[in-house]
């Protein structure tokens, strides 16, 4: 249980949300869309900690004392695939922003309310 | 309401959902490891499958295969998405086109610099 | 760019690539694997357009090659993942544990995952950088 990973992960998360909720750049929602998505991987990946703390990786020395000491590794494998998509939905958020902007010449949310009819 | 109700009201809702998560963690039985039934599988059984040393990658191809085979289609479809939609968004013809077309008489279009 | 950045540019290119070649076909005894090896890869690639600019890496590696090269690897990987289960013993034997033939069939997802990941990123950037020749 290391608690510094938590309350980071827990500040990062807090931080992400208040960004994607409060600012009204689009641009700037996207950064924060990025920030919560990193403050979840922090949170999974610690919940696998166990105090011994061997990477899952199995070598010549390790052998026989593997089962006792490495950590979990199901959610690092979850975590790699969430990387992955997060980059995707990124590249494609910011392309989309872009065609917005070129019909509208505004990239505020609150404007954008307003030039829907 | 104005500017600065909605700005309490929304760090209040964060502080309380921050304050419960933190409360959640350091309660006494949170992630004990003698009670963990997948993992211990996947650490003493995972490396007899397929006779590899990473037992990660042992996890992502060949227990959870099927996960990685969405996410490479993600990612060959945000790709295809990117070529299609982004091809020859910042040329000249295409900026002036559009500053004519949404009718705002502006200076010279963005040359494209080399 | 100036002499400076363009002459480590052109010293760095290969190595980069090869370092990203490394981290991806040794995927199942270090940490590493596709995503990770193939951004690398792309790295590289990015780092000598910065340099030189977009026609002359153009020359290096045309757009129609990398264009057909992600496609091939799309489809390689999707029958490799759904038949995988009868191509098992057809592949690399194990022969010890701790050495680089180890994994039956872990090399071949590795390096074939890599050059979709690096030729996918590739692509996205190849777009960005060409965008404004029409």
């Amino acid at each position: 249980m290391i608690y510094e990973a938590y309350f980071a992960a827990f500040a990062l998360m807090a931080l992400g949300l208040f960004c994607l909720a409060y600012k009204s750049n689009l641009i700037k929602k996207v950064m924060g869309l990025g920030i919560l998505s990193n403050g979840l991987h922090i949170f999974f990946i610690a919940m696998g900690y166990r105090d011994g703390s061997i990477n899952p990786i199995i070598t010549s020395e390790n052998i026989q004392s593997f089962p006792l000491y490495s950590v979990d590794p199901v959610p690092q494998a979850l975590v790699l695939t969430s990387i992955v998509i997060d980059v995707s939905v990124t590249a494609l958020a910011l392309l989309i922003i872009i065609w917005i902007y070129r019909r509208f010449q505004s990239a505020d949310s609150g404007e954008l309310k307003h030039l829907r009819h | 309401m104005n500017q600065k109700v909605k700005l309490s009201i929304g760090l209040a809702c964060i502080i309380i959902i921050s304050g419960y998560m933190v409360f959640s963690v350091t309660s006494p039985g949170f992630n004990e490891w003698p009670g963990k039934e997948i993992a211990s599988f996947f650490i003493t059984e995972g490396w007899k499958e397929l006779a590899a040393t990473n037992t990660v990658t042992t996890i992502v191809w060949e227990f959870r295969g099927y996960d990685t085979l969405g996410e490479e289609t993600i990612l060959f479809t945000s790709a295809m998405g990117i070529f299609a939609l982004g091809f020859g968004l910042f040329s000249v013809e295409r900026i002036s086109g559009m500053k004519q077309a949404s009718g705002e008489a502006q200076e010279k279009p963005q040359e494209a610099s080399k | 760019m100036n002499v400076i950045i363009r002459t480590a540019a052109r010293v760095m290119f290969p190595l980069i690539l090869l370092y990203g070649i490394y981290v991806v076909v040794h995927g199942h005894t270090t940490p590493g694997g596709t995503f990770s090896g193939g951004s690398i890869m792309a790295g590289a690639f990015v780092l000598f357009t910065l340099a030189y600019g977009i026609r002359k890496t153009e020359t290096e590696l045309k757009e129609s090659i990398v264009e057909v090269l992600k496609s091939v690897a799309g489809f390689v990987l999707i029958m490799l993942i759904l038949f995988e289960f009868f191509l098992r013993a057809a592949l690399v034997p194990t022969e010890s544990l701790f050495s680089l033939w180890s994994g039956s069939s872990l090399m071949f997802f590795n390096i074939v995952g890599g050059i979709m990941v690096f030729t996918g990123l590739l692509m996205v950037w190849y777009t960005v950088a060409k965008s404004d020749e029409d």
